[in-house]
């Protein structure tokens, strides 16, 4: 059907991009964060990842690339979030395409064509699909298996990559979880515990994606990635790129603004 | 003695015998013709239910497109090459393959869009005449689509309903449009029936942003080339490009045809050996009968030689009116079996092997429809008469005169 | 004259012209033995083919939503099948009665996502009887327990999702409110069968797995598939037990829910009882043959009898005696002839392989074995006799009417 695109979690994606919740409020080191050296480290640093848009909105505006062997695209899109249950994503570039959108509503995805102004619920057998034509997929964005409950996790590595200090923490799924990856290993920094990256691995232990963030920035008082970069292993020179032009959080925005009718009137 | 004129007379000196003689190799005659015109016309009808539609005799697709689709393997220069195959006698047509979603109503289904140029897909492609429901591709109205029958279903439309389709372009944008149902096709293959939308050549350029190439070219030869001259002349002019007959690209398809093809060549070959048995019952009784009669010939002095000759002479006046015969009787029965032909089942259209078959068989004539079986009455009725002709004209005139 | 006297002086007309009646006596033969060899050939497979469909697919016939024939679909289900099921089993022509939740499912790996088709069965209740893929499992196992966290997959399917044995497959599916839901499997077996919409489009899971993700009651399920041991009686049995059901349930029986294979089937059929006509017509038209001049040529000998005292009525059924004769002679000549050759290909077959290739040709898709075999049912035997008894009748009615029009006075004139 569509180009095979691997799974990530985009919520941890998209959402990751955002904010990573640092004991932001204070500055300073957060006063419950257990000690990196504790058992409960490796937990407490990924339910923050998990938690990052618990209670969350935003709303702002972002870039996306993509690169693949036969082309390469540029699309401006305009997002709208509450947590990580809720999300309108809406495409301004390019013209031939703007007006569409992605509305996700607790588990349902639902996408608006603009050319033929109709919506489509995405349905289980489109989930492997593409979402707006990246490396994610639909499946992504209703993903909800949590880092911190899911997987199985051990800090692995502390110390300097590429001139940073960061931690490394190597997560195994748990044997029930419907998790499709071997391994994920989640780079943070130590300093602030943005992320860094994520390498995703099958069971064999093959690395098949990479997603790294980047061009860390704080707004309204939180700290975020704003350039993340996905790259499938497997097909080199391909990748999708999100840069986020304008952001703005704590905006007014609830639950109703959700729904397919906002979704098709925009 | 002139023994075609004895002969002329014997025959219709005992009308009865002749009569039931030569009513016998008319009957074998008239049910070798039909017979032969009915298997014909299966195995014709076969072939032409798995070629006409949508396979036809050699296919072109761009190298490594059959193992691993992609709507960027395409083949370059297709009216170019189509104009060669042309001039070689093969008429082809392109299509244009893509995968992407439909929609319609609250149900959605994946789906292979297929493009097509619709005057040139006529000359290669039945599919027009199958529609079911509703029309036929028009390339004045691009915004109309032809869709598979159990798609249809899936979906829950008709013609006259909208279709929402979504892919993804060639140029990665989000293609997405909407189409009107103009009509829903009979069984045609399992993939058509389940996934099939066909749009213009046009609307497939648009909708996926192909602005050239296609992905496959299907070429139809003419009926008296063989099917591997036909292969050799389009790798000549496509080379580097993946080209396949039929045979190689659905061999179970072609090995099942050719085993249906087998059975029907037995069952001809037991009719034809049942026929053999009723006119050799015929000619043996036809001789044996009148042993008295060459008994006393022979008494007379007629040279076992004369009575060999005279009866196959008879053999042959019979035959020669049961030719006429049979062979005028079969005008109305052939008449019937081409443009009615027998219906096997008032269901419309089923799938073997993924295919749709037509459920009313025809006959199809032909010369051969007629010299194989007028030569093989003869050949039979020779053969046939030998045995009790030989024994008449070796008789011994006593003993034939006291058989009883 | 007695009528038992008839039949005997019929009896030996017939064999005083030894070599006539043996040439007709051939002909009757042959055609029984085609005729039995072509319909045993298509009882048998279209017999087995029908019980091949049974087991791919919902039995011979199926319990299900009313509403799922026309438009299938996961949120059309039946439930307390426990109690169905049990109803169904009582009926003494159904052997087997399984369970089962079929639909479409979303299959991820880490390579590679795609769709399939799923069929969730209950591994202790079900063999190769009723699910023909179990035969084709190549590798692994069947399921342990129908909470199993197994999943069996088509061997091309595995190929393009690029896993094997012991590898995570997480299936994502639609529930009945349309909601998305997940859940992880490996791969506990590889199925091959030679059919590709098979072996790239199939995936089998644990029932009650299956009804844990999508949330079903434990009594609830897409279908009950009744299995009976002679597919003919299909229609009845369906009639029959409908009686237990009200209308929230369907019983339909599996010409209807694969009218392709059925349509295929009475085509077939079809074209072989043509072909049978064919061969009835040519065999009557030789024993007409036979009689008619065997007649004709005793004509003097019939004005002789009828001139001491025969009557035209008593000719008549001298000749009609010899018919019968010959139809019974031809009967016995026709089984002895027939026995060894049924027997061969009744246990051997016919070895089409090399024609149709290792796979089996696929019709509608059910795969037919390539070596034929003839299993004639007793009914067409038994219709294949009277047929024959009857063709020679009436080809002899012709002739024994001749016989008995008879005028003696002009007859004995013949020489």
């Amino acid at each position: 059907m569509f180009r095979k695109y691997l799974n990530n979690t985009l919520a941890a994606v998209l959402v990751v991009a955002v904010v990573f919740v640092v004991a932001a409020v204070s500055g300073a080191a957060d006063e419950k964060a257990p000690d990196p050296g504790s058992p409960e480290f490796p937990t407490y640093v990924m339910a923050k990842i998990d938690d990052l848009y618990r209670g969350l909105r935003s709303h702002g505006t972002m870039q996306m690339n993509v690169k693949t062997r036969h082309w390469e695209r540029s699309m401006t899109l305009e997002s709208w979030s509450l947590g990580s249950d809720y999300s309108l994503v809406r495409i301004l570039k390019p013209k031939k395409e703007k007006g569409s959108a992605t509305l996700k509503s607790k588990d349902d995805l639902f996408m608006y064509l603009n050319k033929t102004g109709k919506t489509i619920k995405i349905t289980s057998g489109m989930m492997g699909g593409s979402w707006m034509g990246s490396h994610f997929t639909n499946d992504d964005l209703v993903r909800h298996t949590r880092f911190s409950e899911d997987f199985k996790i051990k800090l692995s590595f502390q110390g300097d990559r590429d001139g940073e200090k960061v931690y490394v923490f190597k997560l195994i799924p748990n044997p029930d979880s419907p998790v499709v990856w071997g391994r994920i290993d989640v780079t943070v920094r130590q300093s602030d515990l943005q992320p860094l990256s994520q390498l995703f691995y099958d069971e064999d232990g093959k690395k098949v994606r990479i997603l790294e963030s980047s061009d860390h920035q704080e707004i309204d008082g939180r700290k975020m990635p704003m350039k993340m970069m996905m790259r499938p292993l497997d097909k080199p020179g391909e990748y999708t790129q999100i840069i986020w032009k304008k952001i703005k959080f704590n905006i007014n925005l609830s639950r109703s603004f959700f729904t397919l009718q906002k979704l098709r009137s925009l | 003695m002139d023994t075609f004129r004895m002969a002329w007379r014997n025959v219709w000196r005992n009308k009865r015998r002749s009569v039931v003689t030569v009513s016998a190799m008319s009957l074998a005659l008239l049910v070798m013709i039909l017979y032969t015109s009915l298997v014909d016309g299966y195995i014709k009808q076969m072939e032409r239910n798995l070629l006409d539609l949508e396979l036809g005799e050699v296919q072109i697709f761009a190298e490594d497109y059959r193992d691993s689709p992609s709507i960027y393997k395409r083949i370059k220069d297709t009216q170019k090459l189509i104009e060669r195959l042309k001039a070689q006698g093969l008429k082809a047509t392109a299509r244009l393959l893509a995968s992407g979603l439909a929609a319609g109503g609250d149900s959605s289904a994946g789906v292979s869009f297929i493009g097509v140029d619709v005057k040139q897909d006529r000359a290669v492609s039945l599919i027009y005449k199958n529609v079911m429901d509703g029309k036929w591709l028009d390339p004045a109205e691009p915004g109309g689509v032809v869709i598979g029958r159990r798609l249809a279903k899936n979906l829950n439309v008709k013609p006259g309903d909208d279709l929402v389709v979504l892919s993804q372009g060639a140029d990665g944008s989000m293609a997405n449009e909407l189409y009107k149902v103009r009509g829903i096709l009979r069984g045609i293959t399992d993939s058509v029936d389940r996934t099939g939308v066909f749009m213009t050549a046009d609307a497939f350029r648009e909708l996926m942003v192909v602005s050239e190439g296609t992905h496959q070219i299907i070429i139809r030869k003419p009926d008296e080339m063989p099917l591997n001259d036909a292969l050799l002349k389009v790798r000549e002019i496509a080379p580097g490009q993946d080209v396949k007959t039929w045979r190689q690209i659905v061999p179970t398809l072609a090995s099942m045809m050719d085993s249906v093809q087998s059975v029907m060549f037995v069952m001809f070959m037991i009719v034809y050996f049942a026929i053999a048995i009723v006119i050799l019952n015929a000619m043996l009784m036809a001789v044996f009968e009148r042993i008295r009669e060459f008994g006393i010939m022979k008494a007379l002095g007629v040279g076992p030689g004369a009575v060999l000759r005279l009866i196959l002479a008879e053999a042959a006046i019979q035959t020669v009116l049961a030719v006429f015969i049979g062979c005028a009787l079969s005008i109305p029965g052939l008449w019937y079996l081409t443009e009615v032909g027998i219906n096997l089942m008032s269901l419309g259209g089923i799938t073997i092997h993924g295919l749709a078959w037509d459920p009313i068989w025809r006959a199809s004539v032909s010369a051969q429809s007629y010299t194989g079986p007028v030569i093989t009455l003869v050949v039979i009725v020779m053969l046939a008469v030998l045995y009790p002709a030989v024994k008449a004209a070796m008789i011994v005139p006593v003993r034939a005169i006291y058989h009883r | 004259m007695s009528s038992s006297s008839l039949a005997s002086m019929a009896w030996r007309n017939l064999w005083r012209n030894r070599r006539r009646t043996i040439i007709t006596l051939s002909s009757i033969s042959f055609g029984i033995l085609l005729a039995v060899l072509f319909t045993g050939l298509g009882d048998r497979t279209y017999g087995s083919m029908i019980d091949l469909a049974a087991r791919m697919g919902g039995g011979h016939v199926t319990l299900q939503h009313p509403g799922y024939l026309e438009a299938p679909s996961i949120k059309k289900t039946i439930r307390d099948v426990d109690v169905k099921a049990a109803a169904a089993l009582k009926d003494h022509d159904v052997t087997h009665v399984v369970t089962r939740i079929t639909g479409f499912v979303m299959l991820s790996t880490a390579s590679n996502n795609t769709g399939a088709f799923f069929m969730a069965y209950d591994p202790e209740m079900e063999t190769k009887k009723t699910l023909a893929v179990l035969d084709g499992i190549v590798e692994g196992n069947n399921f342990a327990s129908s909470t199993d966290s197994g999943i069996i997959l088509g061997k091309s399917l595995a190929e393009n999702l690029n896993v094997q044995m012991g590898k995570k497959v997480v299936y994502t599916l639609s529930d009945k409110q349309g909601e998305i839901v997940t859940g992880l499997a490996r791969v506990s077996g590889i199925v091959t069968t030679g059919a590709p919409s098979i072996d790239s489009g199939l995936c089998l899971l644990p029932i009650d797995t299956v009804r844990k993700v999508l949330g079903f009651e434990e009594t609830e399920a897409v279908q009950v598939a009744v299995f009976i041991d002679d597919q003919r009686k299909s229609q009845e049995v369906a009639d029959r037990i409908s009686a237990h059901f009200d209308e929230n349930t369907a019983v339909v029986p599996w010409f209807e829910s694969q009218p392709e294979l059925s349509a295929f089937i009475t085509m077939k059929v079809s074209g072989t009882t043509f072909f049978e006509i064919i061969i009835m017509i040519l065999i009557a038209a030789g024993i007409f043959n036979t009689l008619f001049v065997s007649v004709m040529e005793r004509m003097r000998e019939f004005g002789i009898m009828m001139a001491i005292g025969f009557t035209p009525g008593r000719l008549f059924r001298l000749v009609m005696w010899e018919s019968l004769w010959l139809a019974l002679t031809g009967l016995v000549a026709g089984a002895i002839i027939t026995a060894w050759p049924y027997y061969y290909f009744s246990t051997t077959g016919l070895d089409m392989s090399a024609m149709v290739g290792e796979g089996g040709a696929n019709v509608a898709g059910v795969a037919m074995d390539p070596v034929m075999r003839v299993g004639i049912f007793p009914e067409n035997a038994l219709l294949i006799c009277f047929a024959v008894i009857l063709a020679t009748m009436l080809s002899g009615l012709y002739p024994a009417f001749k016989a008995g029009r008879v005028v003696p006075v002009e007859t004995i004139k013949l020489v």
